[in-house]
């Protein structure tokens, strides 16, 4: 499989401390790969160094196969890029912006700004200055920027940040669909994990610079549990039912009052009615599926969680 | 280059540039008359001594340096566009490069042209409300568009003394 962007050692410090640390990164053609990681983390940096933004301190990044330096920057014609949050030249309008950056990038196609702004669905604001857009429509613009040149790469930190929800789907359908038509390869950050998990294929876990993990969404739904949890007015009696009635095993009392039933032989229904029928009274009753949240979690905090 | 020069003068805020440039044209031409009726009047005794206050009238672009540089270079760091052109397939080399020619254009350029206007200004007034001893001979013409270049030069090679104290990201 041919690997778009591939890292070997990279690594960026300061002088007191070390930001992104020896990461290895191999990402294949046509891949949605996200980011995640705490603020701080090192997301950032990793991907202002991979659009050469930042320099590394050590280390190699590979675009397209070729390595990236000063020399090679003309990789960066293949790439597209929101890194932080969009940065414009506030005082020109938009479509000045727009065609500020294909000037930098010797694309001439004023067809391909209409087309991107269409595909973000910002219209009538091309003689708009940006200073008077708000941050959902910079981000929307930011996106059209990216897009104009049919990069083969795009990299996007944070993309729905400060986007409505009908901005983040929208943003979620242009990149899958941008993905699937014309096999862009994304690189993309998110702290909404419930948005990162509809888009991407693999994730990489950052945590302290270092790149901690490397999984793919199929192996997260395959280790995902599912459980019952159940708050009831007498705990104890619940337990002594759960494993006498229906030889119940494989439960879990948490929090002093709740009890989490991970063998899902019986339904919430069979469950509630065994209950009632011995008089207990149930505050509450759930069925919970771990999420990728749950996943991160564990990453970060080695599964130390409060529960 | 040329590009790349250019596309540093669609980034500017252009109206406060010109506008600015107006400013200083239209006070620099009128100092040299200003200077000679109320400062210094020794100045006045010949075109030769006006021709030598001018030069350092002229220095006055000095400022406008200034506040180019601030422009594009520190506004640029400030906004963090310049993080942009770094994404650039453009070497950080080309792109430094392109704004200091760009900004020693500007300014000798405008140096070149106020140096015309004042002497023109300066001239005329004089013919009218004389103010600098005797006419202009044909070596102080001379001197003057003769030095024209090399003057406006020195003014723009002293309108980057403040870049050596920046310090580069």
């Amino acid at each position: 499989m041919e690997l778009i962007v591939k890292t070997s050692g990279l690594t960026k410090h300061t002088r007191r401390k070390a930001i992104v640390s020896n990461i290895n990164l191999q990402i294949r053609k046509g891949e949605i790969y996200g980011l995640l990681g705490q603020n701080g983390a090192g997301k950032t940096t990793l991907m202002k160094l991979l659009t050469g933004i930042t320099k590394p301190s050590s280390g190699e990044i590979e675009l397209f196969g070729k390595r990236l330096t000063d020399h090679s920057k003309s990789l960066l014609k293949r790439v597209g890029s929101i890194i932080e949050y969009p940065i414009f030249f506030e005082h020109l309008t938009a479509m000045e912006n727009l065609k500020l950056h294909c000037e930098y990038l010797g694309y001439y196609d004023e067809k391909g700004i209409k087309q991107a702004l269409d595909l973000v669905q910002l219209k009538g604001i091309e003689d708009k200055v940006v200073k008077e857009f708000s941050l959902g429509m910079k981000q929307r613009l930011g996106i059209a920027r990216a897009v104009i040149t049919k990069p083969e790469l795009i990299i996007f930190d944070e993309p729905t940040n400060g986007l409505d929800p009908i901005g983040i789907k929208d943003t979620r359908d242009l990149i899958l669909m941008l993905n699937k038509e014309y096999g862009i390869t994304f690189i993309l950050s998110s702290h909404i994990l419930a948005e990162m998990e509809q888009v991407v294929d693999r994730i990489g876990v950052i945590n302290n610079g270092r790149l901690i993990n490397e999984v793919t969404l199929e192996d997260i739904r395959k280790e995902r549990t599912e459980y019952i949890e159940i708050v009831t007015t007498d705990v104890q009696k619940t337990l002594y039912i759960l494993e006498s009635e229906l030889q119940l095993t494989n439960m879990k009392m948490i929090q002093g009052n709740r009890i989490r039933i991970y063998d899902l032989t019986y339904s919430q229904t069979d469950i509630s009615k065994l209950l009632i029928l011995h008089d207990i009274g149930i505050e509450e009753i759930q069925k919970h599926t771990s999420s990728l949240e749950d996943y991160f979690y564990t990453q970060i905090n080695g599964g130390n969680r409060i529960g | 280059m040329v590009k790349l020069i250019w596309l540093e003068w669609k980034k500017l805020k252009r109206q406060t540039v010109i506008s600015e440039i107006i400013i200083y044209m239209l006070i620099i031409m009128i100092m040299p008359v200003f200077f000679i009726n109320a400062v210094m009047p020794a100045f006045g005794e010949s075109y030769a001594s006006a021709i030598e206050l001018n030069f350092y009238i002229q220095m006055g672009f000095v400022l406008f340096g200034g506040s180019l540089i601030n422009q594009v270079f520190i506004e640029e760091y400030k906004n963090k566009t310049m993080a942009l052109s770094f994404g650039y397939p453009i070497s950080r080399k080309k792109l430094y490069l392109a704004k200091i020619l760009f900004i020693a254009l500007c300014i000798f350029v405008v140096t070149v042209i106020s140096y015309i206007f004042t002497g023109i200004v300066t001239y005329t007034i004089d013919q009218f409300f004389p103010f600098i001893n005797g006419q202009p001979t044909s070596s102080d013409i001379l001197t003057y568009f003769g030095s024209i270049f090399l003057n406006s030069l020195i003014v723009t090679l002293i309108s980057f003394v403040p870049l050596f104290f920046l310090e580069f990201g």
